[in-house]
């Protein structure tokens, strides 16, 4: 196990906590709607964003664990193809999270690294009535989420050191 | 390169990959990087990403951990074991009652859970010992357990439909009231078989022992108060989406709530139970949506290739009757399902056919319902059948691989009469919700 599987599992078992908090928000914006008869601004948009961090940590978490779906049923039966089946998937998967990182670097550095006119930070922003930078940060994450899924899949690539 | 060659290196690349065990979300992913780059250049990559984005930018989306973690409080609380003891005694006298009581339970688990792994292993580990304790069939216990328990995604609430109605852009409570008689529609034509099998041979599915039987009624009664608050929770789940008390994902995490709650009065709650339902629910949404970032990718870059019009141009020219265009769309669900996964297919395909679909002038919300039977029979079909696998898992021993897929075959040909039913007559889906919200 590398160092990568090891800090994906460990950020996923954190991330998981996120959705406990939505249930806890989602409680509350229904009683807050019906018993106090007012509905939370927030709700929605915090929970999207506690949502996506479990969404997107959770690639590089099964990738760490080895949950992530394969048909297996060729590579059982051929032991052979075990070698190619282990390069031929992590060469696609470095060809797509590469480009998947890539391309959301280039969307978050646009998203958050935005100045205003007087030179205060502007990320951008959901234009709801809360206007919070959930858009910044979903892209933000997504370029987290990538590159960490990335690096636990170039991992189990390279040789693997005997200790 | 014209498209029509691209399309088939694309299936064909897809195929090798696939069948040479290369997770699935990376190969649609990676074809969608090459495709992009080697088409339009880097620049191109960036619809990866706001794909993606756009993707997680969803309030609907949320349902889908809530239900898992509501489910899966359900499981680790033993309220399925409870609830299979609470019914089976009702068993009594009939031939092959165990086997109605076990379709009849995989119903009521179904509408606390939208997925289908859990409940087979459940189901696996709870009824099939006690049915072939009896001396059941061997073949008929495990069908009736594969085919109950792929039930969960036919029984609101269904992950299935979540994702469809996301995709095709549909009421998703609309769905979860149109799959509901066709559900119990199926749950009938298994029970009737059952019954049908254990009349003509009664050694196929005795009934309980004397023993079991002479349980007084009081005693049975009291079975059933353990499972009277989790179902209760999974009712009042069904009730505040299909009343509009709250959303889809307000109510699923009120599901959850109420599991936690319903887990804390039985005294099974506990925090190692909190964590490991969280990470299963981390787990599952990993799995499911990075595989579904990777197609929403690929299908992105297809279409700006003009794959999707090409695509769509083939599928009109097949024939001038749109029963067989229907028909051509029903097979390739089903030969699909042969090799992946619903959440695969539905990615896929829907982008190309939904439009033509509906040009065609099918409702698309019966035709999540034919969808979502299709993925019935490709849940049970050899050799990718997931169901299978999952209660190979949780088999007893002397269970083989071999009997699980024997077993399959006579209700795969139920889940294809129920499928024909539903595509003959749409008012089966669509009538009760047109009761309900009313409208043509």
């Amino acid at each position: 196990m590398s160092a990568f599987d090891r800090l994906a599992l460990m950020l996923g078992r954190a991330a998981a906590w996120c959705f406990a908090a939505i249930v806890l928000v989602m409680v509350y914006e229904v009683v807050a709607r019906y018993a106090f008869g007012a509905p939370t601004r927030w709700a929605h948009e915090v929970s999207v964003a506690l949502a996506a961090i479990g969404f997107v940590l959770g690639g590089a978490y099964c990738a760490a664990e080895g949950t992530h779906m394969r048909v297996e049923l060729l590579v059982e039966r051929r032991p052979v193809l075990a070698r190619l089946s282990h390069w031929l998937g992590g060469i696609a998967g470095v060809i797509y999270l590469g480009g998947l990182a890539y391309a959301a670097w280039r969307m978050a550095d646009r998203a958050i690294w935005r100045f205003s006119l007087d030179g205060s930070w502007d990320p951008e922003r959901s234009g709801s009535t809360l206007n919070s930078p959930l858009p910044a940060f979903l892209k933000g994450l997504l370029l987290v989420g990538a590159v960490l899924f990335l690096l636990v899949v170039l991992a189990k690539l390279l040789p693997r050191r005997e200790r | 390169m014209d498209i029509g060659t691209v399309t088939l290196l694309i299936l064909a690349a897809m195929a090798t990959l696939l069948m040479l065990g290369v997770p699935l979300a990376f190969v649609s992913g990676s074809i969608a990087v090459v495709l992009a780059v080697s088409f339009f250049g880097w620049n191109a990559l960036f619809i990866l990403g706001s794909r993606t984005v756009e993707f997680l930018d969803s309030f609907a989306l949320i349902a889908v951990p809530m239900f898992v973690i509501m489910a899966a409080i359900m499981e680790r609380s033993g309220v399925a074991a409870d609830l299979y003891r609470a019914f089976h005694v009702l068993a009594g006298s009939l031939r092959g009652g165990l086997g109605v009581v076990t379709t009849f339970v995989a119903v009521l688990l179904g509408a606390t859970t939208g997925i289908i792994g859990g409940e087979i292993v459940l189901l696996g580990l709870i009824a099939l010992p006690q049915m072939l304790r009896l001396g059941y069939d061997k073949r008929l216990a495990i069908g009736t357990i594969t085919a109950g328990g792929s039930l969960g995604t036919m029984i609101p609430p269904s992950i299935i439909l979540i994702f469809y109605g996301l995709t095709a852009e549909v009421s998703i409570s609309h769905l979860f009231l149109a799959t509901l008689i066709p559900g119990l529609m199926l749950a009938g034509f298994y029970i009737a078989y059952i019954l049908v099998r254990c009349g003509l041979n009664p050694a196929m599915g005795p009934p309980l022992s004397p023993e079991e039987r002479a349980m007084p009624a009081i005693e049975k009664l009291k079975l059933f108060r353990g499972v009277a608050l989790p179902m209760l929770v999974a009712g009042g789940v069904l009730v505040s989406i299909y009343a509009g008390f709250a959303s889809i994902t307000e109510s699923a995490a009120l599901g959850a709530f109420g599991a936690a709650i319903a887990a804390w009065v039985r005294g099974s709650f506990s925090y190692a139970m909190v964590r490991d339902v969280l990470i299963q629910a981390l787990r599952t949404c990993g799995m499911v949506f990075w595989l579904v970032f990777g197609t929403n990718a690929l299908i992105g870059v297809y279409n700006l290739m003009g794959g999707i019009e090409f695509a769509r141009t083939m599928l009109g020219g097949i024939s001038d009757e749109p029963a067989v265009i229907l028909s051509t769309m029903i097979g390739v669900f089903i030969l699909l399902g042969f090799f992946i996964d619903w959440i695969g297919i539905l990615f896929l395909t829907m982008p190309i056919f939904l439009p033509t679909l509906t040009g065609l002038g099918y409702d698309p919300i019966w035709f999540g319902i034919v969808f979502n039977l299709s993925m019935q029979i490709a849940y049970l079909t050899p050799p990718f059948g997931p169901a299978c696998f999952y209660l190979k898992g949780a088999a007893p021993e002397g269970v083989t691989l071999q009997d699980i897929f024997a077993a399959q075959w006579p209700f795969i040909g139920l889940q294809i009469l129920g499928l024909i039913v539903v595509v003959l007559w749409p008012d089966l889906s669509l009538w009760l919700p047109r009761l309900v919200y009313g409208g043509g």
